[in-house]
């Protein structure tokens, strides 16, 4: 299920210029918790949530889902996140060093890391490293849950597959009391009769 | 054309609709059933591991068929099937719903602009 906290696996600040003045800011291994207003938009199936996930994906931010694992979400972020400035670096540098080959400067390697450096794309190649280094470490967490766990697993004892849409009830007395119901006198005899198969498996 | 493990799939933007396939398997789905096929594929693979399971899981307008062989399909009559089991059931999930937000974001239902959207301008990096 998605949840409105907005988490920030990175070791950067984000600070999204949202909407009419309001500012998502977001500490580094720290969350933000989304108002309803605001939710909404990062829901999907809305119309634009594509573009609000692209730029999520720059700021290296995620929106929590609690049918998955963190670990496995913030891989997902961090990976977008180095993409998309790994991409904007290499192609700061490149149109840089292709300027100055055009106009005839010599190659000068110390030259060029200070024009880098007054860009500001010395951070943003440190910013990089930051994220790879990070991706190891969270691939290493996400491989080790993959060989224990991969979904969650229902709970016999309050889920009732009978039913269309299959349902699954807060408690086990609320499933006792939804089959106690005259007119689900049938829904409880297959209820019934598939707990005794399953426990009869289990034993 | 979106991809995600095994699974690809189009939009066909004019029917409103998208089609997942893997391999030779294919289902077709309007984008209005998308929240429930996830949610379909998402109950039929915390189902997988039980000894014990009915013969299939009834979502309308879907059905998750469960397999001998441990796995599972989503089905919808007369649209198709695409399978899943408990390794690819997330990559399922997700092609179902960057291609439905795909075609929703092309249709512009609501149309507008939206909050946080109404001037997209890609963060810079370097500040």
């Amino acid at each position: 299920m998605l949840t409105n906290r907005l988490f920030n696996p990175t070791k950067q600040e984000v600070d999204w210029n949202w909407h009419g003045g309001i500012h998502i800011k977001i500490k580094p291994d720290s969350y933000y918790d989304l108002s309803n207003a605001q939710l909404i938009d990062f829901q999907p199936g809305n119309p634009g949530s594509e573009a609000i996930q692209q730029l999520m994906n720059e700021y290296g931010i995620f929106l929590r889902d609690t049918d998955k694992t963190y670990e496995a979400q913030a891989l997902e972020c961090l990976r977008n996140c180095h993409k998309a400035k790994r991409t904007h670096y290499e192609e700061a540098t490149g149109n840089l060093r292709r300027s100055r080959a055009a106009q005839g400067i010599a190659e000068n390697d110390a030259a060029l890391e200070e024009t880098f450096r007054q860009l500001g794309l010395v951070a943003l190649r440190d910013q990089v490293d930051g994220l790879a280094f990070r991706i190891k470490q969270f691939e290493k967490a996400v491989a080790e849950q993959k060989n224990t766990k991969q979904a969650d697993q229902i709970d016999p004892d309050r889920t009732l597959l009978f039913v269309d849409p299959p349902k699954v009830f807060e408690t086990k007395f609320a499933l006792s009391v939804f089959l106690s119901e005259p007119e689900n006198a049938k829904l409880k005899e297959q209820y019934v009769a598939w707990r005794k198969a399953l426990d009869a498996k289990a034993e | 054309m979106a991809t995600a493990g095994e699974y690809s799939s189009l939009v066909n933007e004019a029917a409103s609709t998208v089609t997942i396939t893997r391999g030779a398997e294919k289902l077709t789905l309007a984008t209005a059933d998308g929240a429930k096929a996830s949610e379909a594929i998402k109950m039929g693979a915390s189902c997988l591991d039980m000894t014990v399971l009915p013969e299939y899981l009834p979502f309308t307008p879907f059905r998750v068929r469960f397999a001998a062989d441990g796995g599972a399909a989503l089905e919808k009559e007369g649209a198709g099937a695409v399978s899943f089991n408990k390794a690819t059931y997330e990559d399922l999930i997700t092609i179902v719903n960057m291609t439905i937000a795909q075609c929703t974001d092309a249709l512009r239902i609501r149309g507008g602009a939206r909050a946080g959207l109404s001037s997209y301008n890609p963060p810079d990096p370097t500040i």
